[in-house]
Order: C-alpha cells, then structure tokens, then sequence
C-alpha cells in the first residue's frame, strides 16, 4: 500500500495519463463510429419516423409493440432452430478437421487453405453459388442424388418450407467451420505433447487421450467459438437475405430479416429500431450467461 | 499479321458497334440548350442503373452533359427493390438531391410525403400519352413525368414446345388446366415464374382481378382503399382462388417458389416451362441471352394474354406501367432547379423516349409520337396495349403489397386457403386504418 502511494507521488502526471493519450485516438474512434450510432439508435426508437419527414415522440410504444409483434417472436425461433445447429454443426466439424490437420500430413497447409476459404468468400458470391447448388432442374445436389440412384429425394430445396431453414443452416456451416477450425487449431497447438506422451506410457489409446486431455483443454476454446458463433447466428442476415429474402411464406424470417423489412419497406425506423434494442438485449442476456458458465468454470 | 477473331466474333463486334451508333444517332441533340447559370453537378436519384449493353438515361446524361459545359450529372441508381432502402438512407445522410427517377409504384408514396415538386404547368405535357400522365397525378396533382417504355407482364410463351406436343396457347382457364395436364405428362410444367422475388406473386392478382371484377380492378381497388370495400369481398377471395387453382393443378414449375429471375429464365430457355407471366423485357432477354446451344427445339418466342377466367365479355386484361417517373426533388437548391427543368425536358423529348424504347428493346415508348420496337413479338404485344391495367400496387400502401405478397406465396405453397389469405389482408389494412391511413 505504501509502495504505491509512493510510485503514484513519484510518477509524474503526464507520466500517469500517457495510456490514456496512446488509447484516445481508439477510444475516440469507438466513441463515434460505435457509441453514438448506437445511443442514436436507441433514441430513433422512441419515435415514428419515416425516414423523410419529421420523426414524432411516441415513448415506449415502439417498444411495447415488439412484444406484441408475433412475427418478430416466430422469426427469433427460426434464429434459435438456426443457432442451435449452426453452433452444434459448426463446431462438431471444425473440431474434427483442426484434430484431423493438427497431425503431421503431406499438403497440410493446402488443405488448411482450402478449407478456410469459405470463411473469406462474400456473402454474395457463397449465396448464388448455393442456390445453383441447390436449384431443383439444374443444381449440383439433386443431378448428384438422381445419379447415385436417390432421385425420389430430389427437393425443391429452397422454396420447400421445411427444408429451407436447414438449406441456409448447411450453408452456414460450410462458411464458417473453416474460422473455428483455425481457431481450435490454435488450441491444440497449445496443449504440451507431454502430455500425451504420459497418457501413451500410462497405456492410452488415441480415442481416450482425444476424450481425456485434447476435449477438456480445448473447453475455453470451444467456449470462445460458441459466443462467437451464437452471436453470429442471432445476427444472420446476408445469406438469409441473399438466397431466400425470409421466405418462402416466411419460413427462413429471421430477425435481421425482419428488422430489415420493417426499417426498409416500410420505413418504419423508430420501430425497426426498437426491436433492434430487444434483439441486442436477447443476444446480450445469451452471452453473459455463457460468459458466467465460463467464469464458473475458470475457463478464463 | 493474324488475329484470333472468329467470324461470328467479328459479326457480333459489327452488329454492336453498329448498334451503338445507331442508338447514338437516336440521341436527342442540346448543344444550343440555353445555360441556367448554375454550374455544378446535378444528382439524380433513382432506379437507373445502367448496363454496358443497356446504358439507358445515362446516355442521356452524358449528352446533356456535353451541351451544358459545367454541368455534371451524378446517377445514384439501385435497383428497384433496393431503391426504398437506400433513399431513405440517403434522405438521413442529408445528401443533396436533385431529380428523382422512381419506379411508378413509389411515385405516391413520395408525392404524398412531399417530396416532389408539382408539374401541372409543364409546357410540353402534349408530348405525352394520356395514361402516363393520369397514372402519376395524384390528388389533381402531377407530380412526375412519364419516361422510357410502357409495357407489362403478359404471358410469353415458347411456341416451338406446344406446337411439338400438339398444343395451343390455352383460351379459357380449363383449357389452361389440361394444357398444363398434357405438359406435365412430358415432363414439362406449364408455367415457370420468379417466386423466390415476392415482389413479383402480386402480377397473378392483377391479371385474375381485372377479369373477375369486369375490367374495373383500378376503380374497385382505390374504392376500397377508401373504405368501400373490403379486401375480404368475393371478387378479391375469387380472384386470389384462380391463382392457388394452379397450384392445386401442378401448373407452376415445381420449384416455383425458389426460383429467382435467372432460375425462371433458364427454365423458361430450356424448353422445361411453355409460359412465363412476366416483364416484357424477356423479349430482349430472349433475343440476346440464349444461345443456340440453349434453344434445342428452337425457341418460338410468342405472347397472348391470359385465358378467359369465366366470362367472354370482359377483357383479358394484362398488368403494366406507364415507365418510370422522373420528378423534381421538392427541397432541391433554388440555383440548381432551372438546371434540373431543363434535364427534365431533355430526358422526356421524343427523341429521348425513342432512344430509351430502342435501348430497352421495349415496345411502346410514354411519348405519343415515339416509335416502339420492331421485333415481331413486340409489335404484337403493342397490339394489345389496349388491354393494359395498372398495377394495382401503384395505389396499394406498401404494407398492403407486401400482405398480397407474401399471402399469395403462401396460397401457391398450399398453406393457406384464398379465404384466410383474403382475411389476413383485411386486417393488415385495419391495422392501417387505426393507425390513420387515408388513401389519397
């Protein structure tokens, strides 16, 4: 305690706020580029603005009317169906691959680019690409279905209902395994071979040290790829609104999407913004509990 | 020296060129157009949104530009179903506007925002096809005028296909049915569409109700936008009914409400569909896109219209537009409007039209004295202009367009019967009501 009464009383003040001026230009960045957008969202909220005239004070009707709002509500389901098994897909896959690639291999650092370039093609691009794949006529999946003898699965799947949501879910999964395949991949480069080394003296075979040392320490891993991946699916828009636009008959709505339509095609801005806010808290509420699990679990 | 030219290449580099300055001797001449003063550029905001092959009014621009040393014309184009967005977005940015080139179904929208300048004292509104005009005055007010092609969505077909099977174009609804019956036995589905674009499903509407409702789907339309009718009202559940009838009959393509514009296209080129309901701009599309390669039994481009629902008394009506509105932005600098009035007189000359028409292969141009296109299905579908309703969505709030959108999806998904879609956009429209909608 006396020890930095004294450090503070011999530092000298600009001395003491030189972090603060080397973070300023940062901090004044997020400031306008992020603070404010969002502080003028929120206030965007509380008005019925249009977008060209002049916006009215209505309170908290905005807000009121998101939770009356039965589209929004089925549309955040479809976002929760898309979450669940995005996370699950992605992961699952990524975590197979990073152990798969993590092993010495001839043309390792090729198979790790091909597999990551999905992750930096534009949502666009990925969008038409799959729904070529995806055309009932001349697509890729269903002239291979009818050539290895299941043409009577042969779909229509983009424009079936019940199997649009999970045509966009695949898509998202082959876009982003790559990301959290590198992501683990960093993990397991971090676990000490030592270990395994014990776990083979001590008699372990491959599949036990993979469910007894690889699996529990890349549990803070996989906990960082699942906040960023339920984050990512609560947030989905560009290949929702690329290859489907929410429908058919609304089927792949998801909040993004319905946000969307309501501030752009009917200029309905304070409202759109409102269940923006909704959304940010839902998204919020998710994170910090699986932060606190991990907390829980000193995984940080 | 040798070159790699083929000489189909080189056919095709002649034609376009010689195309290109074809089109450019359309041009309108405005060397000696007088100067406002102003200099500076002047930005137009809008649905233009130019191709190498199709450069439209940007051609326009670049020759007004020429005439006006000092002057510069900025297009700022989306595509139509982006344009809401994206002005809206540019309207918050405060970015200055000058013209406005909207897509006729926003023109009320804007017009009743006050948004647009008046332009009933235009002094060249002779230039004009009445229809134009009456379709962009709003409250006795004109607020846009009309430019580029008048035209719509009759149906096209591939008559090669029905003539292999021994088939005609279908003159009442049952003979659409077993048409559709005799198709889908080889393979083929009657009709192909752009569903997965839920904009495009309300062009079925227009087309059933003008037929079911006695040639009157524009009067019973904005009567019962005023509040008398409803959207629940037998000729609305009747109309809507006709079109999930061809659904329940395996009419559309089986992929139909996946299928985006080049999805339709290429079902269409490929002989897998015989009609298409859609924008006439397919006859170039045709004309240009499909290469022998995709024409295996020949593509005979034809166009009617769609068959007698019940009576033969009514017309058989077709949905179309009176071109693009072009309008002055309202809040627009003083010193930059003269310049703007005279881009504005520039862009709807005859010539201008002409050039437009020819450029988009369109068939009818929004000027009396303009000359259509001469290709044989074009000059055909001029033949039956008369027959030509305005979309209905012009005067529908979006809100409306976008419940007949997605409520017609779900009646070709077989999800939802005509009564329950009919029900679902009465009460969007109540909604609107309570929220203090007042048609105008």
């Amino acid at each position: 305690m006396a020890s930095t009464t004294i450090t503070s009383k011999q530092t000298p003040r600009w001395r003491r706020n030189n972090p603060y001026v080397w973070i300023a230009p940062a901090l004044l960045v997020f400031g306008v580029f992020t603070l404010l957008p969002l502080a003028g969202g929120l206030a965007i909220g509380f008005f019925s603005w249009n977008g060209f005239q002049a916006p009215q004070w209505v309170g908290l009707d905005n807000f009121t009317r998101v939770f009356q709002d039965q589209g929004f509500w089925q549309s955040l389901e479809h976002n929760l169906i898309y979450g669940v098994a995005t996370v699950v897909g992605k992961l699952v896959l990524a975590v197979c691959l990073a152990v798969l690639l993590n092993r010495s291999l001839r043309g390792q650092t090729v198979f790790r680019t091909i597999l990551f370039m999905p992750v930096v093609m534009s949502f666009v691009v990925v969008g038409l690409i799959w729904n070529w794949i995806y055309n009932y006529n001349f697509g890729l999946l269903n002239t291979v279905l009818g050539l290895v003898g299941l043409g009577a699965w042969k779909q229509d799947w983009l424009g079936n209902t019940s199997f649009a949501l999970g045509a966009l879910i695949v898509v998202d999964i082959w876009k982003w395994f790559g990301f959290h395949m590198v992501i683990y991949l960093a993990g397991l480069q971090s676990i000490p071979n030592e270990l395994y080394e014990s776990a083979r003296i001590d008699g372990a075979n491959s599949r036990q040290s993979f469910r007894h040392i690889t699996l529990p320490l890349l549990l803070p891993v996989t906990m960082i790829n699942v906040l960023l991946a339920t984050a990512g699916a609560f947030t989905v828009f560009d290949l929702v609104y690329v290859m489907t636009d929410g429908g058919p008959v609304k089927a792949t709505d998801v909040a993004m999407v319905h946000i969307y339509t309501e501030a752009f095609q009917f200029n309905q801005f304070g409202y759109a913004a409102a269940m923006s806010y909704v959304l940010l808290v839902l998204i919020s509420v998710v994170s910090l509990v699986l932060m606190r699990l991990l907390r829980q679990e000193r995984y940080f | 020296m040798t070159t790699d030219l083929s000489r189909r290449d080189f056919i095709k580099t002649t034609a376009s060129v010689g195309a290109a300055a074809g089109l450019a001797s359309l041009l309108p001449r405005a060397a000696h157009a007088a100067s406002s003063g102003y200099q500076g550029s002047i930005n137009v905001y809008g649905i233009i949104v130019p191709t190498p092959t199709q450069p439209g009014p940007t051609q326009l621009f670049k020759q007004f530009q020429q005439a006006h040393p000092g002057i510069s014309i900025q297009n700022h184009g989306f595509t139509s179903e982006r344009f809401v967005a994206l002005f809206s977005a540019a309207l918050a940015a405060g970015e200055q506007i000058d013209l406005l080139y909207l897509n006729g179904q926003d023109l009320r929208r804007y017009a009743l925002a006050g948004d647009l300048l008046p332009l009933n004292n235009t002094p060249y509104l002779n230039r004009f096809m009445p229809l134009g005009l009456t379709t962009y005055t709003v409250n006795k007010t004109l607020w846009a005028l009309p430019s580029g092609s008048t035209g719509g969505f009759p149906i096209f077909y591939n008559k090669a296909l029905l003539d292999k099977y021994h088939l005609v174009a279908p003159q009442t609804y049952a003979d659409l049915l077993s048409v559709g019956k005799a198709l889908n036995k080889q393979g083929v589905s009657a009709y192909t569409h752009d569903g997965k674009d839920i904009y495009l499903w309300p062009v079925w509407f227009f087309t059933t109700y003008a037929q079911v409702t006695g040639n009157k789907s524009v009067q019973k339309t904005q009567a019962t936008l005023q509040g008398h009718g409803k959207f629940t009202d037998p000729e609305v559940v009747e109309a809507l009914d006709l079109i999930f009838n061809l659904a329940r009959n395996k009419i559309f393509s089986p992929d139909v409400l996946s299928l985006d514009t080049p999805g339709a296209q290429a079902e269409f080129l490929t002989g897998r569909a015989a009609f298409w309901l859609h924008y006439d701009g397919i006859i170039s599309t045709v004309r240009q896109a499909a290469p022998p390669a995709l024409n295996p039994p020949g593509m005979n481009l034809d166009v009617t219209l769609f068959p007698w629902v019940d009576k033969k008394t009514v017309k058989r009506q077709f949905p179309g537009g009176t071109g693009a509105a072009i309008g002055i932005y309202s809040k627009i600098a003083a010193n930059r409007k003269a310049t703007a009035q005279q881009l504005l007189d520039f862009c709807t000359t005859d010539q201008a039209d002409a050039y437009l028409v020819k450029n988009s292969l369109s068939t009818l141009g929004t000027n009396i004295h303009t000359q259509g296109s001469s290709d044989p299905v074009a000059l055909k579908e001029k033949a039956i202009l008369p027959n030509m309703s305005i979309y209905l969505d012009w005067y529908w709030p979006p809100e409306i367009t976008q419940a007949f959108q997605q409520g017609i999806q779900a009646g070709v998904n077989l999800s939802k019967s005509a009564k329950q879609v009919s029900a679902d956009i009465q009460t969007v429209f109540e909604g609107l009501l309570k929220s203090g909608y007042k048609f105008h």
